[in-house]
């Protein structure tokens, strides 16, 4: 039996986290989940969310934009599009960012990319919010 | 022979251009080192999603039916993706790829190649050679996003699912060490990524179900590998110009030197020349 996880983030940037944890909480395709040690395996996507997950007493929290989320063997790798940590959040930039989506959002366009629109800008929002 | 001043004047212009080399040698190489990080940073993502792909088209038994694995019986037309960089002064580090991509059209004659250039030199060199251009992305200076090359990708895939392209090529400049770097070409699409090997876990989950994530997954796999040259062609050129400029220097400097023997002896028989006459002066009063 383990007490812990291994968890692994990165976006296509940067490699975000890699330590062990206790547990991992984040929201996919199928709604919000948690991950305790010893998980089944497991694979979903990501929706875009606030991940967080806990060492010891500390508990971090990652904005995630859409991605995948994989465990097996008490690893967890995370592949997000975009993720942040919460205090690395520069408001400014993000502020203007979600204020160029919203207007792109309000211009013609197809149905596909908006979809996608959507969800970067929901991850702005959640970047915003917390 | 050059006058003493006519040397002067060359050597202080040779020692200036030793400067200049001098200087984008160091710039160089700082770029070199973000650039590097830069990549390296981007390399767990792209492995590990390459890892979650063949796990997951093992499970699938390898009969996705994505359109991107789809190969056309007749290969018409082929999209060719070539990664340079935007400005030059870094040795042979583009030439090698045009010629590449050069050879490559070569290779496929009789079929139509379009060009999707990512850096200036590329879109300059196959635009005055009457190449079609799909779409150029150029002026980045090397700072390239994810979203540049999830702007890639898209288009990419969009042309293979559309039918404008029945193939997909990418060419790019490897970063294997600060002094070599080595030209890569890979077929982006259709995809071959074998399945049908056993799965790793037998009692997996998945959410949603194992198509729909492996359909998810691949257009990502697409824009990473893309962004992954992006990253290699940038520190490629980074350390391709600090290689050539170091190389400048030296001759600069060697080429100095010679200028500075030359100038010292000018300077001396125009000495020798002086006195001569000063002696015979002297020598015809008597």
């Amino acid at each position: 039996m383990a007490d812990k996880l291994f968890l692994e983030l990165v976006s296509p940037e940067k490699l975000l986290v890699s330590s062990d944890v206790d547990n991992v909480f984040a929201a996919g395709a199928g709604g919000a989940f948690g991950l305790y040690p010893d998980h089944s395996p497991f694979c979903t996507a990501l929706v875009p969310c606030v991940l967080t997950y806990a060492i010891g007493q500390e508990t971090y929290k990652v904005i995630v934009s859409k991605g995948f989320l994989e465990v097996a063997d008490n690893k967890v790798n995370v592949l997000a599009e975009k993720a942040v940590f919460v205090k690395d959040i520069d408001k400014a930039k993000y502020q203007s960012a979600f204020d160029a989506l919203t207007s792109e959002l309000n211009a013609e366009i197809s149905e596909e990319e908006r979809l996608e629109k959507e969800a970067d800008l929901k991850f702005y929002e959640l970047a915003l919010n917390n | 022979m050059a006058s003493a001043r006519d040397i002067k004047r060359k050597i202080n212009s040779v020692s200036n251009t030793q400067k200049i080399t001098k200087t984008m040698k160091m710039v160089s190489a700082a770029k070199m080192r973000k650039a590097v990080e830069a990549m390296q940073s981007a390399r767990p993502y792209s492995a590990k999603l390459a890892e979650l792909i063949q796990e997951l088209s093992n499970r699938a038994g390898g009969s996705s039916d994505h359109a991107f694995f789809e190969a056309k019986e007749e290969v018409k037309t082929i999209y060719l993706v070539v990664v340079t960089s935007d400005k030059g002064l870094c040795g042979a580090f583009n030439s090698n790829v045009l010629k590449a991509a050069q050879n490559f059209v070569k290779e496929n004659k009789g079929k139509t190649i379009k060009i999707m250039p990512i850096g200036k030199r590329a879109f300059d060199f196959f635009a005055k050679r009457g190449f079609e251009i799909v779409e150029k992305w150029v002026g980045f200076g090397g700072k390239y996003t994810f979203n540049d090359a999830i702007n890639v990708g898209k288009l990419v895939a969009k042309s293979f699912i559309n039918g404008g392209a029945d193939e997909v090529h990418l060419i790019y400049n490897e970063f294997k060490s600060t002094s070599s770097q080595v030209v890569r070409s890979k077929k982006l699409l259709p995809l071959a990524i074998e399945g049908g090997s056993e799965p790793k876990y037998p009692d997996f989950e998945y959410e949603p179900d194992v198509s729909e994530l492996l359909n998810n997954l691949l257009p990502q796999f697409i824009n990473t590998s893309i962004f992954q040259s992006m990253l290699e062609s940038v520190a490629g050129e980074h350390g391709a110009r600090m290689v050539a400029m170091d190389n400048a220097t030296r001759s600069a400097g060697e080429m100095i030197k010679k200028l500075v023997l030359n100038y010292n002896k000018t300077r001396q028989a125009a000495i020798t020349t002086e006195l001569l006459d000063i002696v015979n002066g002297a020598e015809a009063l008597k």
